[in-house]
């Protein structure tokens, strides 16, 4: 079962499960590299030198939802490597968790069964997603609070359009 | 203090609705307990021994008189008409209703309080100096950074599901109050060979079960570059960060099995490549902050009342005016700490009409400013000398008066088995004994600063590494027995206790305190406090003289 975020909207859509993408270190070997690759939650991306080229789609790994190292990875391939393609969260992916995993770059969810079920559906995981629209701090997704404090003098709604713009720009 | 503009008051009512579905939602059974306890916890809600507990955030521990009103109001609603100051500078309620909770934060933030990131494996509360922005002897008052942190630090997306709990801690005075040495972040403000103020960064203290002082990573981060640096240490420890074991998941264990040097190393690398100018804050934003903690209205060298002369006719007050008052940096004006440790009430605790008084009084007296200490204390910052003995006439009647701040009787104490259900033993009726023990304010007077620390079990909540006396509760075959350290200090000379000896039974433990004692002061020179006497004489003597008790 896999959801994709696309424009603010999750849709469920079909593809190859986690399982079926070579992992990293067959990625690497492979000569020429695929275009999908599922990197395990303890490969420190900060110590290697790694080169998205080519990648269409990276899934990262939730082994339990409470370990939060993908993340970080998720952050690193976007901010550090510049990658643009599809980030994926696979493992233990549950509706509370989706608006951190978004403003971390994460781009589609690839959920356990009955998960979708006992969260109200589609539906259910768009309402945790917009649990918030306003951000102490910038991430991947989500423009920081301070800089739509400095767009000076507008009141919450008049900034709620520039906000857009901002997020845009 | 700070306010809530629009903005951050959104974000907070879209937490409380946020949390109200999370909880219909549990009660539903669509999520597992489980799945719902990190969702909790990061509102501060736990599971105790007998029922749910509530920790409030306190930021930095500055309250105002109309907070505190409304933090008596849930006490008087929704608990048994008390809450517990906790060592985070926290509140927390012991017996609200699962279901009450949303309400309860619709209360909180109707005077922009909440209780997110209290618990769970996140960035927590921030502390700080009791006396930030009144002390004589700070640099400048560093609740700007740490309300700075608290902004950058709430709902992190990166950082929310960390290998473990994670406490940062500031303070911009030598004297340290914060207790930044046992901290996973300790940021200590200090001035460069260029008069410059900055932050020195400390990472990777802490007590709990395997207790460190943390070690200095970099000797000065100019100020603008802060949370961008903070960043750069919480990726590193979330990407290496230990999760095979709950025990070895903090920071400190971190640092300590690559090494200070190494781990810096890392850091540091993260920090060069990192996109500084997204992070950091702009000039203006700091300013925006800075303002709202501008000196409060200060009358200029006003007349000191009956201050003097009221000392010396009402020698109670005399004594409180030398442990609980203390020098304030604009002349005429006085910081006051709130004793919460009577003999008769369990450490920390304050009921509801304790709390009207203290914002009553806050009100009149103090610019509408409370702060709360990690001691457990509370401290009225800035009140004129000459309003003092009419403040502490208002206060004993409500039991606010003990004169005891520093001494052998203001013990932390963490809640232990009365509530808690990782302790071993009690914590609570132990501090009692020890404080009825030595009730007599002569001598509590005579034996001078003395931190007695106790902790109901070894995640060490009490902060017993650092006690000058440290008491540990642990279990041996069902009985209570309690484990005794010496030397300990959370302050700039910190370190961590010595155990001396076989843990002493619930009926030896406070003779053998007192014997500890009494040799400390047959033995000290001129001058010296408790741990000093110690520190002199090595841990040897002061054994023998606590077994033969």
């Amino acid at each position: 079962m896999l959801l994709k975020l696309e424009n603010e909207t999750l849709a469920r859509v079909n593809a190859e499960a986690a399982h079926e993408i070579p992992e990293f270190g067959v990625w690497q070997a492979q000569t020429p590299r695929g275009s999908a690759v599922r990197i395990a939650n303890d490969i420190n991306l900060a110590a290697e030198e790694f080169d998205p080229a080519g990648l269409e789609l990276i899934v990262l790994d939730f082994p339990k939802y409470k370990d939060g190292r993908a993340y970080t990875q998720a952050r690193t391939l976007r901010e550090r490597y510049g990658f643009t393609g599809d980030i994926r969260a696979s493992g233990d992916v549950l509706r509370d968790q989706v608006l951190f995993m978004a403003r971390c770059g994460f781009t589609s969810f690839e959920l356990a069964d009955g998960v979708l079920a006992r969260s109200g559906g589609v539906e259910g995981f768009e309402k945790s997603l917009k649990d918030f629209d306003l951000f102490y701090q910038p991430a991947v997704k989500g423009t920081a609070l301070w800089r739509l404090r400095g767009l000076s003098g507008a009141s919450l709604t008049e900034r709620d359009a520039d906000r857009r713009v901002v997020a845009a720009g | 203090m700070y306010r809530y503009d629009e903005f951050d008051a959104k974000i907070v009512a879209d937490r409380v609705a946020q949390f109200r579905g999370q909880v219909a939602r549990r009660v539903e059974g669509d999520i597992t307990e489980d799945e719902f306890k990190p969702l909790r916890l990061m509102n501060g809600v736990y599971l105790q021994l007998h029922a749910y507990m509530l920790r409030v955030a306190i930021p930095y521990g500055t309250l105002n008189a109309a907070q505190l009103r409304k933090l008596a109001f849930i006490a008087r609603t929704y608990d048994k008409n008390f809450g517990h100051i906790t060592t985070r500078q926290n509140i927390q309620f012991n017996w609200p209703a699962l279901t009450d909770i949303p309400d309860i934060l619709d209360h909180l933030a109707e005077v922009e309080m909440h209780a997110i990131q209290t618990s769970g494996n996140c960035i927590r509360n921030v502390t700080s100096d009791q006396f930030a922005g009144a002390g004589a002897d700070e640099l400048e008052d560093p609740r700007p950074w740490c309300e700075i942190i608290r902004q950058w630090s709430t709902f992190h997306p990166e950082f929310s599901f960390l290998p473990r709990k994670f406490k940062i801690a500031v303070t911009a005075a030598p004297q340290d109050r914060a207790a930044v040495r046992v901290h996973d972040i300790g940021l200590h403000m200090k001035k460069n060979a260029d008069g410059e103020t900055g932050f020195e960064v400390l990472v990777g203290g802490g007590l709990g079960r395997t207790p460190y002082i943390g070690q200095v990573i970099r000797e000065f981060l100019p100020k603008d570059q802060l949370l961008s640096y903070l960043e750069a240490i919480l990726r590193v420890y979330n990407s290496l960060g230990r999760r095979d074991n709950i025990y070895k998941a903090r920071i400190k264990i971190l640092v300590n099995e690559l090494g200070a040097e190494a781990f810096r190393d890392m850091v540091e690398a993260e920090w060069a490549v990192m996109d500084k100018a997204r992070i950091d804050l702009p000039g203006d934003e700091i300013e925006r902050i800075h303002a709202y903690f501008a000196a409060p209205d200060f009358e200029n060298d006003p007349d000191t009342g009956d201050f003097d002369s009221a000392q010396g006719a009402d020698k109670g007050f005399a004594r409180w005016v030398r442990h609980n008052v203390r020098a304030h940096k604009q002349k005429g004006y006085a910081s006051v700490t709130l004793s919460l440790k009577p003999t008769t009430m369990a450490p920390g605790d304050i009921t509801s009409e304790q709390m009207e008084l203290v914002a009553d009084i806050a009100q009149t007296h103090c610019f509408d400013e409370v702060r709360t200490t990690h001691e457990q204390n509370l401290v009225l910052p800035h009140v004129r000398k000459a309003d003092l003995y009419a403040i502490y006439q208002k206060l004993a009647p409500y039991g606010l008066g003990s004169s005891n701040a520093g001494l052998v009787s203001d013990i932390i104490a963490c809640p232990g088995l009365d509530y808690c259900n990782l302790a071993n033993t009690r914590s609570i009726p132990l501090a009692q004994r020890i404080q009825k023990r030595f009730e007599d304010l002569d001598r509590q007077e005579n034996i001078g600063e003395l931190k007695i620390k106790i902790s109901g079990c070894i995640n060490a909540c009490g902060h017993h590494h650092v006690g000058h006396i440290g008491i540990l509760g642990v279990d041996k075959k069902g009985e209570e027995f309690y484990q005794v350290t010496l030397g300990g200090s959370a302050a700039e000379d910190a370190s961590i206790g010595e155990i001396v000896g076989r843990g002493l039974s619930t009926d030896e433990v406070v003779d053998a305190i007192e014997s500890l004692i009494s040799f400390y002061l047959d033995r000290r020179s001129d001058g010296e406090r408790f741990v000093d006497t110690y520190r002199r004489l090595g841990p040897d003597p002061f054994k023998e003289a606590l077994y033969v008790a």
